[in-house]
């Protein structure tokens, strides 16, 4: 119950932004509003999946989830405020600003609490969805504000085949503790740390 | 969101929360900060678990408690804590500081 109402709401959102890009292709809407719309969109998205991270608990430690949790929550607020009241052009430049020391803030918590994060322990279906959410939004947050400090360049198509090969990487790593946390009948073995 | 109002509205409740921001603990453990019976501290437990703000694991024969609070949560605890909620009440003295009283 705790997992779904973050999951219903970021693919809601994402249905939101695929959206506004049909009706920017239908004409229905102009190029500004679909790039203000987005960037809304992105700031609900950090809103919902840094208010409900604790809850969703994809790396097991108390800490990290709650800082950051607490970072995406202030960078949503950030450009949902900057989306909606701010020139276009300085919304995107300072909102990508703002995104990116957000990531960088979590990177240094998260490298910060590296030791308290269990890779092990149960690896559950909500966690997996919980996890799987949680890169789908870090990956779309990265990117938008890579797209706009820069403009659309080549070699963001690297960087999202680097983020994904990271993504494979740490989802193979966590199956290959779960099979050395599982006793041999297959149950899960809670005292292994 | 009411059964969390709920659930924040009691002070030892809160002081259960706001014990487990430093690391999660065990049931014994956190009944050990009250002078409220084991009956009672359970019956706090399950509304803080109904409200989604903890949850349990079973380590052994012991269930351990760890937070599992929402940002927005997180900061209505905040809230209550900074408008002058009291988290001390009759309820949630430590024992400790009630065995010293004794021996004075």
């Amino acid at each position: 119950m705790k997992i779904w109402k973050p999951v219903i709401a970021f693919f809601c959102l994402m249905l939101v932004a695929i959206a506004l890009g049909v009706a920017l292709r239908m004409g229905l809407i102009d190029t500004a509003v679909m790039r203000r719309g987005i960037g809304l969109v992105i700031g609900a998205s950090a809103l919902v999946v840094g208010n409900y991270l604790p809850k969703m608990r994809p790396l097991k430690s108390a800490p990290a989830e709650r800082i950051g949790g607490l970072i995406l929550v202030a960078a949503g607020i950030a450009f949902l405020t900057l989306f909606t009241f701010a020139p276009l052009d300085q919304a995107r430049r300072v909102s990508s600003i703002i995104g990116f020391g957000a990531l960088f803030l979590i990177a240094l918590s998260w490298l910060w609490q590296a030791r308290s994060i269990r890779f092990r322990g149960a690896y559950t279906g909500s966690r997996q969805l919980a996890m799987s959410v949680l890169f789908a939004f870090l990956y779309i947050f990265a990117t938008a504000c890579i797209v706009y400090l820069f403009g659309k360049k080549p070699w963001i198509e690297w960087l999202e085949i680097g983020f994904w090969v990271a993504f494979m990487s740490l989802f193979g790593a966590l199956h290959m503790e779960q099979k050395n946390v599982c006793t041999p009948d297959g149950s899960e073995d809670h005292l292994a740390t | 969101m009411s059964t969390v109002f709920k659930a924040l509205s009691d002070p030892t409740r809160r002081r259960v929360l706001e014990l487990l921001k430093s690391r999660p603990m065990s049931a014994g453990d956190l009944a050990d900060h009250f002078d409220v019976s084991k009956p009672t501290m359970s019956a706090h437990f399950a509304v803080l678990r109904e409200a989604g703000l903890i949850a349990s694991e079973k380590q052994g024969k012991s269930v351990v408690y760890e937070l599992q609070m929402s940002v927005l949560e997180d900061a209505l605890l905040t809230f209550a804590r900074a408008f002058g909620w009291k988290l001390e009440s009759k309820e949630t003295k430590p024992k400790r500081s009630t065995r010293e009283a004794l021996n004075r």
